[in-house]
């Protein structure tokens, strides 16, 4: 049976196939792992079955953990990966409304504001949700690894498996679209496409032809 | 200060835990000038701060706590470990050892078509009795060659013995030899020298490590017979050794009389053919001609044969080499060591030298096979980058 000590000594135990060990583990990240998932998916039912998938991958994965990355960016390195399969598999699907997501409570208006300002809160925090469903994975990624997970920027760039520059790169033009994007929203409602190409047909005048779509889209 | 300059500073001055005075000054100098840059500043700031405090509300359900913590529990009780990376690893090379060293025995047996059991003892015997009447049969196997006799075609017209006895003679040797290329030389030599035939050769094995062997089929003048088989009797170590003989002359008598049978009925019936008138009696008369002609050409083949045979005695020998050491006189120490040592040694050169040679005929396959694994590798790695699991 294993001690519940050492962080290296639960990870063999649990490498061994100790569910015990693994729950003592991971317990700890299990908050975050949600909400990382939650902000991928935007839907509780979802985010539910995606953290509960990443939680059985790292499970059935950590065999193969050699302790080379911390634990922690190898655990949010998988459930990443399980967040962009759903997000490939849930391109057809209809993206998330505003006021669906305003009606699912992600924003808890601070009740010591004035209402006006509060509302004016609420409608913010809805957009800048939405917002974060626009941008294209790569970047949504590097965001909410930095911005909401509070991840160091040498942690990102190890679970995205890019260098330090490329990681920073994303960070600050996911941060730039995030706001466009956010602004447009509040401005002109949900109806609102994908944000790096309504900026660039904002700054050419022009159409943004698919093929060029598709090569944002990957960014 | 431009703006674009001013909003690559303040990305720095955002990312920064720590406050730096001079960038801060000058971005606070320029958004005193700049009012659009100033709002910038602030919408960022913002931006990050809702950003950072947006999932402070969300709070993880407790079936999810739940959940999570039955699956993983199911999955232990029909938990295997997976094999370690490294056992591939050495799975890998086991495979890689197993190829070289497997490859390198089935080509010093000769398994890949090399040369080990074509000897130029062979085709030289094989070019001489080919002169003598023989025939060279292609036959596939490897390091065979096959002399199928004339039948009758050089040996002398059939007589009887005077005894009135027509034997035919065998005689089957297993011999173990520690000189093999110096033995097999004399056999053949002796077969040629006696006036004898090889009708097949198969010699399979290049070195003595691969156990050389060979099974000779030779035909031996009946005359010379007892001579040659006392001669291979004290080649090698004689393992085992079986001659017989049969007699061969009631058979013969009695497959004679048969025949003077079918020439007297022959005759008759040539006979009568030349009495036929019609064309139906010629038919039935040349119907019985025919079957007559048929039956005195087979007793006659099988006459000839019996005759030859009784002219030529059938030799089997099988010859092997033995994994020995050829016993020598005593050495002293020192060079009895510096003979074993050079021996080793050019047994382990002889050895890598097969090797490389296995590698070399064994090239192109190793390079297909590479190049399909390295296509398989970067298939899958292909699709490994496009599914993004990075």
């Amino acid at each position: 049976v294993c001690g519940l000590q050492d962080t290296d000594w639960l990870i063999r135990c649990a490498q061994n196939g100790d569910a015990a060990a693994f729950e003592t583990l991971v317990a700890p990240h299990e908050t975050r792992l949600y909400q990382l998932c939650l902000r991928y998916t935007n839907q509780r039912e979802d985010a539910h079955d995606c953290a509960q998938e990443a939680m059985i991958r790292i499970y059935r994965s950590l065999p193969e953990y050699r302790f080379q990355a911390a634990f922690s960016t190898w655990i949010y390195r998988i459930t990443t990966n399980i967040c962009l399969d759903y997000l490939r598999k849930r391109r057809a699907r209809p993206q998330t409304s505003l006021d669906a997501l305003s009606d699912a409570g992600y924003y808890i208006p601070d009740p010591k504001k004035p209402p006006e300002e509060a509302l004016a809160d609420q409608d913010r925090m809805a957009a800048l949700q939405l917002g974060i469903t626009k941008l294209p994975p790569k970047m949504r990624t590097a965001l909410i690894l930095r911005d909401m997970q509070g991840l160091s920027y040498e942690e990102v760039a190890s679970i995205m498996r890019v260098n330090l520059g490329t990681a920073k790169s994303r960070i600050s033009r996911a941060r730039e679209y995030l706001r466009n994007i956010t602004n447009s929203i509040l401005e002109h409602g949900q109806n609102v496409d994908d944000p790096k190409h309504t900026i660039q047909e904002q700054k050419s005048g022009r159409n943004v032809q698919p093929r060029e779509r598709r090569k944002l889209y990957d960014m | 200060m431009t703006c674009e300059k001013y909003r690559l500073l303040l990305r720095r001055h955002l990312d920064a835990n720590a406050k730096h005075r001079p960038l801060f000054a000058a971005l606070t100098h320029h958004e005193a000038e700049c009012a659009v840059c100033a709002g910038y500043r602030v919408e960022m700031q913002r931006l990050l701060q809702d950003l950072h405090t947006l999932d402070e509300h969300v709070e993880v359900p407790e079936s999810f706590s739940l959940s999570w913590r039955q699956a993983v529990r199911t999955q232990a009780r029909f938990w295997h470990r997976k094999p370690a990376k490294s056992w591939s690893v050495y799975a890998s090379v086991a495979a890689i050892l197993v190829l070289l060293f497997g490859g390198t025995a089935l080509f010093r047996t000769g398994w890949f078509g090399n040369s080990a059991g074509i000897d130029p003892i062979q085709t030289f015997f094989a070019r001489n009795l080919i002169g003598q009447g023989g025939v060279l049969d292609p036959e596939p196997g490897i390091g065979s060659i096959l002399i199928n006799m004339p039948s009758g075609s050089t040996v002398d017209p059939p007589e009887r013995s005077d005894s009135g006895l027509l034997i035919l003679r065998t005689g089957d040797f297993v011999i173990n030899t520690v000189n093999f290329e110096n033995d097999l030389d004399f056999i053949l030599s002796e077969t040629a020298q006696m006036g004898g035939l090889i009708e097949k050769e198969n010699i399979v094995g290049k070195t003595i490590e691969a156990g050389r062997r060979a099974e000779l089929t030779l035909r031996i003048p009946d005359r010379a017979f007892d001579g040659f088989t006392h001669t291979i009797g004290r080649i090698g170590t004689l393992v085992s050794s079986e001659i017989s003989a049969e007699d061969y002359a009631d058979r013969y008598t009695d497959y004679a009389a048969r025949l003077a049978q079918y020439e007297l009925k022959r005759d008759r019936i040539e006979a009568l053919l030349q009495q036929a008138e019609t064309i139906e009696e010629i038919i039935k008369v040349e119907s019985s001609l025919a079957e007559a002609q048929y039956q005195i050409e087979s007793i006659r083949g099988t006459l000839q044969n019996w005759e030859d045979r009784s002219q030529f005695g059938q030799v089997r020998i099988y010859l092997s080499e033995a994994n020995t050491f050829p016993v020598g006189e005593k050495l002293d120490f020192l060079p009895e060591v510096q003979t074993q040592f050079e021996r080793s040694w050019k047994a382990i050169a002889d050895y890598f030298r097969d090797m490389l040679l296995f590698l070399v005929i064994a090239a192109p396959w190793i390079v297909l096979v590479a190049a399909l694994t390295g296509l398989a590798l970067f298939l899958e790695h292909l699709h490994w980058r496009r599914s993004g699991e990075y």
